[in-house]
């Protein structure tokens, strides 16, 4: 995403704005405050840059149904992020941690103008429209603005040698067609989410997939896992990014950075450590948190002196879904293998007690009498999902139909300049002339190339002891701003 | 055959009695005829056109702002869709060059 120019970013297109937008009866500064006056001083004192940054007050005398709920939501409140540090730290450091957060987290929070007039500030700010009220945030200058090195480097397909979401390349689905307004804002019911898993599931697989889930669902492999034994990631992701060290400071001018010493692309299988009605699972996918504890130390000594309350692996939900995947291809590349499960050795000596609730000990051996089960069974195909440009061989056809191609109502997502005009039956792989939504052109390869079996399966999983064998992710300088 | 025609007959003749005396009962769906007052009403409702003011459950202020064109808007919009005088006043940030490194 190229940085929006400073006089870009507070162009109002009059025309459109005026004629189309419903908010263009409200008066400027009925809204954003300041003084109606040719002098732009003046004109400016006193003036809101973003009204919505109390969600109530700037929006919720007409919107009322959503901006109290938005005021307290997670996007809002970050309040996810409190929650984790809080239970690593105590008491005496939060006011401390605040003050980290202010630097280093706190520009991630979205207003309701972060995404439905403007970019977040943490991609640099800038109306989306010339001021036009964009009911759908787009993607991606939304979303993926903040949500970027995971959730955007796995949808995508960024991070060198793993395919892009399924979803993405056969549907061109958005952010918006799986995650309601009702979760981004924060609305019942869930409005009581103290940290984004504490929250029902949403999305779930079986909203759309409800005949393909579990027992009844014709798919051998589902009917005999059922449906409370796996998250469907299990099976159906690939390799993620996990990171352990995110260090943050300042320079002597007060600009905040970061840095990331130890990050690898790996797909490991944990025990769910918070088996929920809503999250019935035994195994999920499970990645290293980003902090050690040390992150925050240019702040104070052990701010994160309970750092081991929670496992430094966590329930994870990666984006990067397929059809299918290395461990789905046949029974014997999960049971019994322990590479790609969090077994024992892959953790930390200092971590494992913590990871107790999430450390599988050994790979699950196969049950009883699966010979004979084996033997009904057809022979699994012969290639994973691999390639995924141009969806030829997915293996996803099957999936989404006859032809993979999107829906009209699958393709709704605000988006328009990224999918282009014609948006019927188009190629999978990455959506080309569109800079702007792909920062610095990713490498085609990126989203293209097979995932080799030999870094899936064998050294490259997770390290024991932390010591991480690097597969840099596709940078995004532009993203960030390097 | 005349014995055994005439029970027939009266079968037929009874069952055309019943039918006429239900039809009978059954109520009356033919429009009534509209009441004289009540029509010129409607006529001159219909010649008077709406009335003059909107009528709305919203305060008298809030339909007039909204019915009235807009200063402030014109004013800010002055500027502000102005892309050169925009570019003129621009003060472009000078990004200082960031120490990040890794995924963030």
């Amino acid at each position: 995403m190229p940085p929006v120019e400073a006089w870009e970013r507070v162009y109002i297109d009059a025309e459109t704005y005026t004629v189309s937008d419903v908010h263009a009866y409200i008066g400027c500064t009925a809204c954003h405050g300041g003084t109606t006056s040719y002098n732009m001083d003046e004109a400016h004192t006193g003036m809101l840059e973003d009204p919505s940054a109390d969600p109530v007050a700037g929006c919720g005398s007409c919107h009322p149904d959503i901006a109290p709920y938005a005021a307290e939501s997670l996007h809002m409140t970050l309040e996810g992020y409190d929650t984790a540090l809080h239970q690593r730290s105590d008491p005496a450091n939060y006011e401390t941690l605040e003050q980290m957060e202010t630097y280093h987290c706190n520009n991630c929070h979205a207003t309701c103008g972060d995404c439905h007039v403007s970019q977040p500030d943490s991609v640099g700010g800038g109306l989306l429209e010339g001021h036009v009220f964009v009911e759908t945030p787009p993607m991606s200058q939304t979303c993926t603005a903040c949500h970027g090195s995971r959730v955007k480097n796995e949808y995508y397909g960024l991070n060198e040698g793993i395919p892009g979401d399924v979803h993405l390349r056969e549907a061109r689905m958005a952010c918006v067609d799986c995650h309601t307004d009702a979760e981004m804002h924060g609305q019942p019911p869930f409005d009581q989410e103290a940290h984004r898993y504490d929250a029902p599931q949403s999305p779930t697989c079986e909203s759309c997939h409800e005949d393909q889930i579990g027992v009844g669902s014709g798919i051998p492999e589902h009917e005999v896992h059922g449906t409370d034994l796996l998250s469907c990631q299990v099976c159906h992701s690939t390799d993620y990014t996990n990171c352990t060290n995110c260090h943050v400071d300042r320079t002597e001018d007060d600009v905040p950075y970061y840095s990331v010493e130890e990050h690898w692309t790996t797909f490991l299988i944990g025990q769910n450590p918070d088996r929920t009605t809503d999250r019935p699972y035994k195994y999920v996918t499970v990645r290293h948190v980003p902090v050690d504890i040390d992150s925050f130390s240019a702040y104070g000594d052990d701010l994160l002196n309970n750092f081991l309350n929670r496992p430094t692996w966590s329930y994870a939900t990666p984006h990067n879904t397929q059809l299918d995947t290395q461990q789905a291809l046949t029974c014997t590349n999960c049971h019994g293998n322990d590479d790609v499960f969090l077994t024992p050795d892959k953790v930390a000596p200092a971590e494992l007690e913590a990871n107790l609730p999430v450390i599988v000990e050994a790979a699950p051996a196969f049950p009883e009498g699966y010979e004979d089960y084996l033997a009904t069974q057809e022979p699994a195909a012969e290639t994973p999902a691999e390639g995924a440009s141009g969806g030829e061989t997915s293996g996803d056809a099957g999936f989404w139909g006859s032809d993979g191609s999107a829906t009209e109502d699958e393709t709704e997502s605000g988006d328009a300049g990224f999918w282009g005009a014609d948006e019927s039956n188009a190629p999978a792989e990455t959506p080309a002339g569109d800079e702007s939504f792909w920062g610095d052109a990713p490498d085609a390869e990126s989203t293209a190339a097979p995932s080799g079996d030999e870094s899936f399966w064998g050294s490259e999983s997770a390290p024991a002891g932390g010591e991480a064998v690097a597969t840099p992710p596709a940078t995004d300088a532009d993203f960030w701003g390097g | 055959m005349q014995k055994s025609f005439r029970p027939l007959l009266w079968g037929t003749v009874g069952g055309l009695l019943i039918l006429a005396a239900l039809s009978g009962c059954s109520p009356d769906t033919s429009a009534p005829d509209l009441n004289q007052d009540a029509r010129d009403e409607r006529i001159r409702q219909t010649q008077a056109g709406p009335p003059a003011t909107p009528i709305a459950l919203v305060p008298e202020a809030t339909v007039l702002a909204m019915a009235t064109p807009n200063t402030t808007d014109a004013i800010c919009l002055d500027c502000h869709s102005n892309e050169e005088l925009l570019r003129e006043l621009a003060v472009e940030d000078e990004e200082p060059e960031s120490l990040s490194s890794g995924p963030g």
